[in-house]
């Protein structure tokens, strides 16, 4: 790291906002990916950025990203820290931007128009705006960590999604500083016709192309009524097609949750129910049209020889919609790996990219589990979750994999090798490798397959923003070394 | 010379578990609220201590941000492993611990308490009987040991540990690890009454210490019944601590305290809030105790809290309080039992 960089950061933020303590940078060295889980397992990780810094302005971020520039200092974005696809990994060290001290809030009720700084964890935004008689309306299972920088980011969906949209559906305006130094402020008029769409190049960018500083999201009054319901069906199609029906007849469940006869076997033998496939759906709004929604999906559902269970399963996994203990399980055995893969695709052939999708998976010798959800008019994805074993079940004495031969570096082999079984299976089925993890260098070998000459196009525009490379290097399959090359 | 850690097995699996966990109690913690630091998301001080155990981090290198972690247990609430212990403040104090034992100082995240700190520092123990105030690093004790003083009431700080060795303790799970030495230091000298800041704690040292112990609360609620009160203080409301509600049964002796010092002015609110904030069924594992997450709880209670129209309503501690503030209206006083209590000697 260069010393004369540290310091002239160091001097715009002041003490308080700067740290090179080991500790604080190893807090900020990972996300939540399985991988990273190995590599803490397999001993000393091995990516740490150099230091990690505190903005608390705009103006501070972007002076930061053209200091950055002028020394070639890679700077990795950092929100929560509840990535899963390596997001926030230094590969190239650098400083990671830690964007939490950035806390800023104004509601505009009259427009239903949030301008919340980039640094709010999702939960603590969600409270703030009830108590103000308002909903965002995106509940992803990590809002508890997670930001508002870090949803734009990745272009996050929440489990109430099918009804509230994805958060590039309620992102208004941007506000974005760039490795010049410049702070771009896109419009937040509802709608203009002022040439493409800015927003859209930056959502989703994964800071690789500026960083997110502020967003103005649109809220919603929060709902009179909400209502979880739990249906069975003979099996998937006949869900899916239920699902399907819906939605075509201006059905708009907020919460969409049709879970595969492997995931549907614990669930209904918990709820005493027979039935091949449990479908969650969820309703909330004026309380007069979730009754009219709650009578067509009983109507829809009937017809597709599916069966009423009531409120049971919903309210269950209303209660435990955050628990991941599974996974976490799995991935607490150094052998052990286990990861929830978001594909999507159309209507037409989202069943077939789910069973390709698993059969991938579990060719691969891993045991699978899926449940479609963020349903829409023209398709939805689908979570394929998948648990495997490189060998060792007991966690060694003193938690080191690397003791126990090595079974984490194993594990992570094993995990690389069940990824790309299932996301090349994606790939050859037509469907887009991620709904909403977004990519950062998990899935970043494959943005050529998902985006052919696309890539190019983001190339070119990474090179012109970002010409010395210094944003988040390595992420959404841009190069990592500091020349792009040709 | 870099020292690595020996810890129980079961706290290291426990490091193990809470370091790969996916951070849902992060936001309930107040340190990360206060600090705005990865660091002190439960799940990263975890994993700090999985380094530290593998001496990939040297304990020198912890500095103060060890001191992150206050005791106050909302993370095990929030925890989608039920909240088993050990958890991260035993992690924490685990960690002190052995960074004590090298010497080394912790130095206090709260400047509030590194005043309070100086302060014992000065503090001998007064000729006479005199009550003994067990001190923690929690935000309770920085306004137990003002009440204290206010009221004029002959205290000494906690006997048994030398500043630096009182200092590095922090919070009060460590008087666990250190009763014996508490026990032997209390007999001591002339101690009539041992006070705990922290009513989890107070069944504990009951049960560890042959003296009286009492919840500082529920002591001074006692001492003010005989003083003269403000009048037209109007009607008080009592909203426990989240935490009592699952770990002790603390705020039910507060209850009936409260009760008996403000007589029918005090709205019990006591015996609602374990009904109908955390029914039975949210305590199993897997259950999604995590659901009832100290905000939402808030918000649940303001409902009611509401109805009675209260001028003031009591918590006894700064994060409940918090919570509070942010689900009720601006009108109504939210603050803390022993300020409260402090208030009304003016």
């Amino acid at each position: 790291m260069k010393p004369r960089f540290l310091e002239a950061v160091h001097d715009l933020v002041g003490s308080a906002n700067f740290s090179t303590a080991l500790p604080d940078r190893l807090a900020n060295a990972r996300g939540v990916w399985p991988v990273e889980m190995k590599w803490m397992q397999e001993g000393a990780y091995p990516h740490l950025p150099d230091a990690v810094v505190w903005p608390q302005t705009a103006v501070q971020v972007g002076s930061i990203l053209r200091l950055a520039q002028q020394f070639g200092v890679p700077v990795i974005p950092f929100g929560g820290g509840s990535g899963v696809v390596g997001g926030v990994v230094a590969e190239r060290l650098g400083i990671s931007l830690d964007m939490k001290r950035m806390t800023g809030l104004q509601v505009d009720s009259i427009s239903l128009v949030a301008r919340a700084q980039a640094g709010w964890i999702g939960q603590d935004l969600e409270t703030r705006l009830n108590t103000l008689g308002f909903t965002l309306g995106h509940y992803p299972q990590s809002m508890h960590s997670s930001t508002v920088g870090g949803w734009i980011a990745t272009r996050a969906a929440g489990t109430f999604s099918t009804k509230y949209g994805k958060i590039d559906d309620m992102v208004v305006a941007l506000e974005i500083a760039l490795p010049t130094g410049a702070i771009l402020r896109t419009n937040a008029a509802p709608r203009s016709s002022t040439g493409p769409d800015l927003e859209g190049l930056f959502m989703g960018c994964e800071g690789t192309l500026g960083v997110v500083t502020e967003a103005a999201l649109r809220i919603l009054p929060l709902p009179e009524r909400r209502e979880l319901i739990g249906y069975t069906f003979p099996g998937v199609h006949h869900g899916l097609e239920a699902v399907r029906m819906m939605l075509r007849s201006e059905v708009i469940p907020a919460v969409v949750r049709l879970y595969d006869q492997a995931e549907s076997k614990s669930k209904l033998a918990a709820l005493d129910l027979e039935g091949a496939t449990l479908l969650i759906l969820g309703f909330e709004g004026r309380s007069a049209i979730v009754e009219w929604e709650l009578s067509e999906a009983e109507r829809i559902v009937s017809e597709l020889g599916g069966v009423s269970r009531g409120h049971l399963p919903g309210d269950l996994w209303f209660a435990s919609r955050f628990d991941t203990r599974g996974m976490l399980k799995a991935n607490q055995n150094p052998g052990g790996v286990s990861d929830a893969i978001e594909v999507a695709a159309p209507w037409a052939n989202l069943e077939s990219l789910y069973n390709s999708v698993k059969h991938a998976a579990e060719e691969n010798g891993a045991s699978v589990h899926a449940h479609f959800s963020h349903m829409y008019l023209t398709g939805g994805s689908v979570y394929v979750i998948f648990f495997a074993d490189a060998g060792g079940r007991a966690v060694p004495a003193g938690g080191r994999a690397v003791q126990a031969g090595g079974l984490a570096v194993q594990a992570e082999e094993l995990y690389r090798r069940i990824l790309a079984a299932m996301l090349d299976a994606c790939v050859a089925a037509g469907g887009t490798i991620s709904h909403h993890h977004g990519v950062g260098i998990a899935k970043a070998a494959w943005m050529r397959a998902e985006h052919n000459a696309g890539l190019d196009v983001l190339l070119q525009v990474k090179k012109v923003l970002d010409p010395a490379n210094i944003l988040n290097p390595g992420k959404l399959g841009f190069p990592i070394a500091p020349q792009y090359g040709e | 010379m870099m020292m690595a850690m020996n810890l129980a097995p079961d706290v290291v699996s426990e490091l193990i578990r809470c370091a790969l966990c996916h951070d849902q109690c992060a936001c309930a913690c107040p340190l990360v609220q206060v600090s705005r630091r990865t660091l002190a998301y439960p799940s990263r001080l975890a994993q700090v201590a999985l380094a530290a155990v593998h001496g990939e981090i040297p304990l020198e290198a912890l500095d103060n941000s060890l001191s992150f972690c206050v005791d106050c247990g909302l993370c095990l609430m929030w925890c989608v492993h039920a909240g088993k212990d050990p958890g991260p403040p035993d992690i924490a104090g685990n960690l002190r611990t052995a960074r004590s034992a090298l010497g080394l100082v912790t130095e206090p995240f709260i400047a509030e308490t590194a005043a309070l700190m100086q302060q014992l520092d000065r503090l001998t123990p007064r000729d006479g009987p005199t009550t003994c105030f067990v001190a923690g690093q929690r935000e309770e004790s920085l306004a137990s040991a003002r009440l204290l003083n206010r009221l004029g009431l002959p205290w000494t700080a906690e006997a048994p540990f030398p500043i630096a060795e009182w200092q590095d303790a922090g919070c009060n799970r460590l008087i666990k690890v250190k009763l014996a030495a508490l026990r032997e230091s209390l007999n001591s000298k002339r101690i009539i009454k041992v006070l705990v800041a922290s009513p989890r704690d107070e069944r504990f040292l009951r049960e560890g210490l042959d003296m009286d112990v009492d919840y500082i609360g529920s002591f001074l609620a006692d001492r003010l019944r005989a003083l003269p009160r403000r009048s037209g203080t109007g009607r008080i409301a009592f909203y426990p601590s989240a935490y009592l509600l699952r770990r002790s049964d603390g705020s039910a002796r507060l209850d009936r305290w409260l009760s008996e010092t403000f007589g029918r002015r005090y709205i019990p609110l006591q015996s609602d809030a374990k009904t109908t904030l955390m029914p039975a069924a949210a305590e199993g594992p897997g259950s999604g105790i995590s659901e009832h997450y100290l905000i939402e709880l808030a918000q649940r209670a303001w409902e009611r809290i509401a109805s009675f129209q209260p001028d003031v309503v009591l918590t006894t501690d700064p994060y409940t309080r918090a919570a509070l503030r942010r689900a009720g209206d601006l009108h109504t006083r939210i603050v803390d039992l022993l300020i409260y209590l402090g208030e009304t000697q003016d």
